[in-house]
């Protein structure tokens, strides 16, 4: 006892060190993943203030760009929506068949939650935003981010006024897909570590996808089907028996991400409360 | 009293830096070609490394503690920043004795500043440390050997951009003494 006494005053120091170390290590090696559970993440009151204050003064930098983001936007849903427009007003329009569509009957499935990308990261294996809505707003764990443009990626943590969400630039973030000739595969960002691509995976060597072809999500993702993902690069060398690979130039700009929206599932309700209970025994 | 309004002020200028500005400059679309990742300097080593040369062992440590958790705090990465700090201010000692053993009882409770130890010694120091703090840093971010070429690479090119911005900061912010 008094020789381990001896040894502990003799290298206080080291032993000083490596108590810190390990509690570091412990925090790093449980939380090594995009879904931690730690508290030391940005959505916390103080770092979201002082992102949000960030973000209020630099996001006169570029307000053309986003202008322009968003006219064209507007432009995409309105032609989605369809809404004539009539070239003369004074023309007859008694002829024309208009079809009488009920919205009261309709039901919703997606609701979106408007939200600010505070801070973002391009950088590290696992990607973050943090966004300027919380729980105040409705925001939950595991609910799904989307842009003007394609899929972004999903909430990890929630504090009363901020948000943190896992980009798709994710080491272990996959998203499943669907060609345009309907076969279903998986979406992951791992393999190519720049902002700008990802990889498609799983594609049987039978389907031959050309350059261009675009790469939605399927209805097996809990993102909204048919979300764009990305257009095709080009076919990727290797791949195993089971399919081969592809670069997929992703949809959505990361560096100039600026307007997402968070997406309420309606319908889904009932599917999520059970893949949420296995997700968090997972990681529990 | 006044040496602790500078290092705070210090600790503030540098992390509010490396938070807002750096962390956002992500550097890859001119150089993409070279197949270069995405890579940011990582300017906070230089607050362990600029402390003076005598300072108290564990109020270092402490402090090294406390940047990687305030750091982790803002990066989404818990325990990561923290533990590669922890590491590179438990070698400081080490490395300032390899590098100015005669002078060190000289030097006492001057800063290693650029203009006190010379530019040579200087910049062997700071390269020294930001090598290993950056290595053991991509290493806990990749998690494994695998590919062990892509992080030296990210060592590499980040390593060089952050002892640049260090070099770069000696001239800004300190005047060359008078006397010698």
């Amino acid at each position: 006892m008094r020789n381990l006494i001896l040894i502990l005053q003799a290298y206080q120091k080291f032993f000083f060190f490596l108590l810190l170390e390990i509690i570091c290590l412990v925090v790093f090696i449980r939380n090594n993943n995009y879904q931690f559970q730690s508290y030391l993440h940005s959505a916390r009151g103080m770092s979201g203030s002082l992102y949000a204050k960030k973000s209020k003064y630099t996001s006169y930098m570029s307000l053309t760009e986003k202008n322009k983001a968003l006219l064209a936007e507007n432009a995409k849903l309105k032609a989605q929506l369809g809404i004539e427009i009539k070239s003369n007003p004074l023309q007859d329009s008694s002829f024309t068949l208009k079809r009488k569509v009920d919205s009261l009957k309709e039901t919703v499935h997606y609701n979106y939650l408007p939200a600010r990308v505070l801070d973002n990261s391009f950088d590290k294996k696992n990607n973050f935003m943090t966004l300027d809505i919380g729980s105040n707003k409705g925001v939950k764990r595991n609910m799904i981010v989307v842009g003007p443009n394609g899929i972004v990626g999903k909430i990890t943590h929630v504090s009363n006024k901020y948000s943190l969400a896992a980009s798709v630039l994710s080491n272990s973030f996959s998203v499943s897909s669907k060609t345009p000739e309907g076969t279903t595969s998986t979406v992951s960002w791992g393999g190519t570590r720049n902002p700008y691509s990802a990889v498609l995976s799983g594609i049987p060597q039978s389907e031959k996808l050309k350059n261009g072809d675009t790469i939605v999500t399927s209805a097996f993702s809990r993102f909204p089907p048919n979300t764009m993902i990305g257009r095709i690069i080009k076919k990727r060398k290797g791949g195993s028996n089971s399919g081969s690979n592809y670069l997929l130039k992703l949809s959505t700009n990361f560096k100039k991400l600026d307007f997402v929206y968070v997406v309420v599932d309606n319908i889904n309700l009932e599917r999520k409360v059970l893949e949420d209970s296995l997700i968090t025994a997972e990681y529990e | 009293m006044n040496k602790l309004v500078y290092y705070i002020g210090q600790f503030l200028f540098v992390m509010l830096f490396q938070t807002l500005v750096l962390n956002d400059m992500t550097i890859n679309d001119s150089i993409s070609f070279l197949g270069i990742p995405s890579f940011i300097p990582l300017l906070f080593p230089v607050l362990i490394l600029l402390l003076p040369i005598r300072v108290n062992y564990y109020v270092m440590m402490l402090y090294a503690l406390l940047i990687g958790i305030v750091l982790d705090i803002f990066s989404n990465t818990p325990g990561m920043h923290a533990s590669s700090l922890v590491l590179l201010a438990f070698l400081r000692p080490r490395l300032l004795r390899l590098f100015f053993q005669q002078d060190e009882k000289k030097l006492g409770w001057a800063r290693p500043t650029m203009y006190r130890l010379g530019f040579m010694p200087f910049l062997f120091y700071i390269c020294f440390s930001i090598v290993i703090h950056h290595l053991f840093y991509f290493l806990l971010q990749e998690w494994s050997l695998s590919n062990i070429l892509y992080t030296l690479y990210k060592t590499i090119v980040s390593g060089i951009l952050s002892v640049l911005m260090i070099v770069i900061g000696q001239f800004i912010f300190y005047s060359r003494p008078k006397f010698v």
